[in-house]
């Protein structure tokens, strides 16, 4: 007989999927890893469900998971490749051309974020794209609050220089 | 004078300080103009940016990580999240992910799957894009279009005639390249007397010529041909006629 949390996790995890693999795409920028990502994240939250906190957020708790997972993938990578942690491939959210009209719809909203080193998307993502507190942040990325919030403060300053050097460049509109 | 670091003036923005800390700066901000200096240059509205971002929720690969996921239970799947927003950035993400990576369409699974998915499918999505409004303001000078052309052209490796590049009715409002499947592919967008954006576009296919065919693709009107080892399509939310006018007049430049 599964236990409540075990329930709980089997009952919420489908309507999460969608935002763990963009959690996933997030973390990765690849397509093809975030699929594996996700997948990785919800198969250990099956198998560690008796571990989640009935009651608590679910939705955070697989994040958290998935986060897990990727810092330990980016590890070993980088052990394997005997040097530092890979630099992830822009290319899959890029625009081409910097007059392109993508820009202005939508891959250079999304780059915003994208291209934010990854320490600060990922925190930026969490707290302004998925609604989190920094409690909540801090506890899925498993770091201080105070490491949260400075992310977020540079993070935003890049934003807004980004956005404002598009403004200057692009006056005239489309 | 206080002095607060970025890190309270970003929880300062977030609402993530405690109330006695939000007044101080709040009050502090009404006399210290360098502060709100300060708070402008971490100014972000992250509204388009989510709303961006939740339009990646429809390109989850759900059913197939559903399926691959043992003892999940399907009946608890939710519907297509946002499927009938049909904001500009709906369309607008797609399109831009299907045109800068190739990738999405095909994937994301849109519950009315006999929409063209090909690059005709993706110019369509984009021209969708286009309201009368969108170029209205949008001017430009012969000598500007004509660089913007040829520019183009040379992307797209194809020598269009500049001149006579300006089929009748139409007003020239740019040439930009995009890219499907990582080849260029040639906009020139035109505006109709009326407004209406219309769009040629153009992708080097290597495919033999093809004689002008109508259809109607995702509610726009559109007219491709194959010319040269290129592929055209002529599009905008106008009547088939018109349309089919274009393509041909457009056919005898090139």
């Amino acid at each position: 007989m599964p236990s409540q949390s075990e329930q709980e996790v089997r009952k919420g995890l489908p309507a999460l999927l969608p935002r763990m693999w963009r959690y996933s795409l997030v973390l990765s920028k690849k397509r093809d890893i975030a699929d594996d990502l996700t997948q990785s994240g919800a198969e250990r939250a099956l198998n560690k469900a008796s571990q989640y906190q009935s009651g608590t957020r679910l939705d955070a708790w697989t994040f958290s998971i998935i986060s897990s997972i990727w810092k330990n993938q980016l590890r070993s990578d980088s052990v394997r490749r005997g040097q530092g942690v890979q630099s992830v491939d822009e290319v899959e959210l890029e625009a081409v051309g910097s007059d392109s009209e993508t820009n202005i719809f939508g891959v250079q909203v999304l780059n915003l974020v994208m291209k934010l080193p990854s320490e600060q998307k990922d925190v930026v993502f969490l707290v302004y794209v998925e609604g989190y507190s920094y409690k909540e942040a801090a506890s899925v990325l498993d770091i201080p609050i105070g490491t949260v919030m400075s992310r977020l403060a540079a993070g935003r300053k890049k934003i807004n220089e980004a956005v404002n050097a598009t403004s200057t460049t692009k006056q005239g509109g489309l | 004078m206080t002095t607060f670091t970025d890190e309270q003036l970003t929880a300062f923005l977030d609402g993530e300080l405690p109330e006695a800390k939000m007044v101080q700066i709040a009050e502090a901000l009404e006399t210290d103009e360098s502060l709100v200096e300060r708070l402008s240059g971490l100014e972000v509205d992250f509204a388009p940016i989510k709303q961006a971002f939740d339009q990646l929720l429809q390109e989850a690969p759900t059913e197939s990580l559903n399926a691959n996921i043992p003892a999940v239970e399907v009946e608890s799947m939710p519907t297509k999240a946002a499927s009938n927003d049909n904001s500009w950035m709906s369309y607008a993400v797609s399109a831009c992910f299907a045109l800068a990576i190739g990738v999405g369409v095909g994937r994301a699974m849109f519950q009315t799957p006999p929409e063209p998915v090909g690059w005709k499918g993706e110019v369509a999505r984009y021209q969708k894009l286009y309201s009368k409004d969108t170029l209205a303001t949008f001017t430009v000078t012969a000598d500007a279009a004509e660089k913007s052309i040829s520019q183009v052209s040379t992307k797209l490796g194809l020598a269009v005639p500049t001149q006579q590049f300006l089929p009748d009715g139409l007003t020239f409002k740019r040439a930009q390249t995009l890219v499907f499947n990582q080849k260029p592919l040639a906009q020139f967008m035109y505006q109709g007397e009326d407004g209406t954006p219309i769009a040629i576009c153009v992708l080097k296919n290597g495919k033999p010529d093809q004689a002008i065919s109508l259809a109607n693709i995702k509610g726009l009107n559109a007219a491709s041909w194959n010319h040269g080892g290129f592929a055209y399509i002529a599009i905008g939310d106008t009547q088939p006629e018109v349309i089919e006018s274009i393509a041909k007049n457009f056919l005898t430049t090139i």
